[in-house]
């Protein structure tokens, strides 16, 4: 437990270290792998002794996962955690929004590094998640892959001939893969330019959706394209498209983006600036706000407007988080209390980042 | 414009139908359409369809299955099914036998896995699996020119398929 809440009081885990390709655009690289017991019946209908069980199936192999040799992994029962520790555990994605619903016999075994955590029990028995820095999707799937092989040299896993996995969603049966890649796209919006790109990739069998939304609107420019087939297609073939896709989405922002600095420099910088004033000066900040003025703050730094550390962008991002928030505070935050901490946070992390 | 039907209402539900290449058109008062089961506020009039999964496999379907299929392991019924859009256990599969493969095909366009496969199980399974396996990574391998390394691959694929029955000799293919 104290490797996890050593994790969670960092606003960047250690794998969000920047590297990997085009970072400036691309933020990260995430796998979701979905994995089910051949024995048991799904999460939604087991009953509470089955899903004891499948959770004991695997934290008796958390040791194998150890033997990787990748970092030391903790299992830790959602049970044993504060409803504050669940959810900002769901809001930096090593457990998620579903499995928090329900903590009863659901569990993570999470890696030191952050980066990798198996999910027991959520809509499936085990998804295996894997994130890394930049553009690193064979990376990210390699890692998952040796998860799922560990594994699978110890429990039977359920699969068809015809139907590969078998998962409790008819959406992930196949491969039981979903790769997103997660993109900040402020060119492409300014420029009114995304639109044509959602089309074209819809039809290709991917999907793009923002992260953060309020009232049907995007905010942030922050995107993630996720592929919605899994059945008929190899993981390797799943990821080489992905991969082509979001070059092509990167090419077309950095062609917005140095469009719209050389138009409109003065404006560009004005702008910019502003905002940057607003960000390490506010008393008061909501989230929608918060994430608007980073997507500025990002953009400035890539164009070199200001000088900071382009980490600052992913962990000032998870800062402004509710759960983050309130697991710092230690206490559920009314909104007004939310406002203040936010803006405090941030104007520290400005601090903290300074070069 | 009134009611077709009773000329006495504002006609609120306008019907286009066309039959047999024949337009023909209807306008009828929220009453007169309630009775004639066209109105939207009719309890069988559900824009979230319960059988949301049956029709996007059989566009044609109407109506209730003869005799519903269930899963024997869990106790599942297809239309819970239909109704949750997930399956209960891995043997739901095979339960709803023929309708999953259509369904299959209208989600991801395929209805054949050609991912990885486990490398456990037992007997024919198991060296179906492996050879399946071995296949792949043969294709990695001359993808990547090593074709010593390749060709050691083959040779093993070899030693695998002379193991299986004759009639699972094209297993993993």
């Amino acid at each position: 437990m104290k490797m996890l809440k050593d994790l969670l009081k960092e606003p960047l885990a250690p794998w969000q270290n920047g590297s990997g390709d085009v970072s400036d655009i691309v933020l990260d690289s995430r796998i979701r792998v979905s994995r089910n017991l051949k024995k048991y019946v799904f999460p939604s209908k087991a009953t509470d002794e089955e899903l004891a069980a499948v959770l004991a199936e695997g934290e008796r192999y958390l040791p194998s996962l150890n033997l990787l040799g990748h970092g030391t992994y903790e299992a830790v029962a959602l049970t044993d955690l504060t409803p504050l520790e669940r959810e900002v555990l769901a809001e930096r994605h090593i457990s998620s929004a579903t499995q928090i619903k329900t903590p009863a016999q659901r569990g993570v075994m999470v890696r030191q590094d952050g980066a990798v955590s198996v999910l027991i029990n959520e809509d499936d028995h085990f998804c295996i998640q894997t994130a890394a820095p930049g553009l690193q999707l064979e990376q990210v799937w390699d890692e998952a892959s040796q998860i799922d092989d560990t594994l699978e040299s110890k429990l039977n896993f359920a699969f068809r001939d015809d139907f590969g996995y078998l998962t409790a969603s008819p959406s992930l049966t196949g491969t039981g893969l979903v790769a997103g890649v997660t993109l900040h796209l402020p060119g492409l919006v300014m420029m009114k330019r995304l639109n044509r790109i959602v089309q074209v990739i819809t039809k290709l069998g991917f999907a793009i959706c923002g992260l953060y939304s309020e009232r049907n609107e995007y905010i942030g420019n922050l995107f993630q394209v996720t592929n919605q087939v899994t059945l008929g297609i190899s993981e390797e073939d799943i990821l080489k498209q992905m991969k082509k896709i979001v070059g092509q989405i990167v090419q077309e922002e950095r062609n917005c983006r140095s469009l719209l600095w050389t138009h409109n420099q003065n404006a560009m910088k004005d702008r910019l600036f502003r905002n940057y004033g607003v960000l390490s000066q506010a008393w008061m900040m909501q989230l929608d706000e918060a994430v608007e003025l980073l997507s500025d703050f990002r953009l400035a730094i890539d164009l070199g407007v200001i000088q900071e550390r382009p980490q600052a962008y992913p962990a000032l991002l998870t800062a402004a988080g509710p759960g983050y928030l309130q697991y710092q505070a230690g206490r559920e935050l009314n909104g007004e209390e939310l406002d203040l901490q936010r803006a405090q946070t941030l104007r520290q992390l400005l601090r903290t980042y300074a070069v | 414009m009134l009611c077709d039907q009773c000329k006495k209402r504002e006609a609120v539900v306008h019907i286009t139908k066309i039959e047999n290449g024949h337009r023909a058109e209807l306008h009828l008062c929220a009453e007169c359409a309630r009775k004639q089961g066209n109105f939207p506020d009719s309890p069988d009039f559900n824009i979230v369809d319960n059988d949301f999964f049956r029709k996007m496999a059989y566009p044609d379907y109407s109506g209730q299955a003869e005799k519903e299929p269930c899963c024997a392991s869990c106790g599942m019924k297809y239309s819970e099914f239909n109704r949750l859009g997930k399956f209960g256990c891995p043997d739901c599969y095979a339960a709803f036998g023929t309708e999953i493969t259509p369904l299959m095909r209208r989600i991801h366009g395929h209805t054949k896995h050609v991912g990885k496969v486990p490398n456990r199980g037992s007997g024919v399974f198991r060296t179906t699996n492996q050879i399946k396996r071995l296949r792949q990574h043969l294709q990695k391998l001359v993808r990547d020119e090593q074709y010593e390394e390749a060709a050691k691959v083959r040779d093993e694929i070899r030693f695998l398929e002379r193991q299986l029955p004759p009639g699972d000799r094209t297993g993993g293919k």
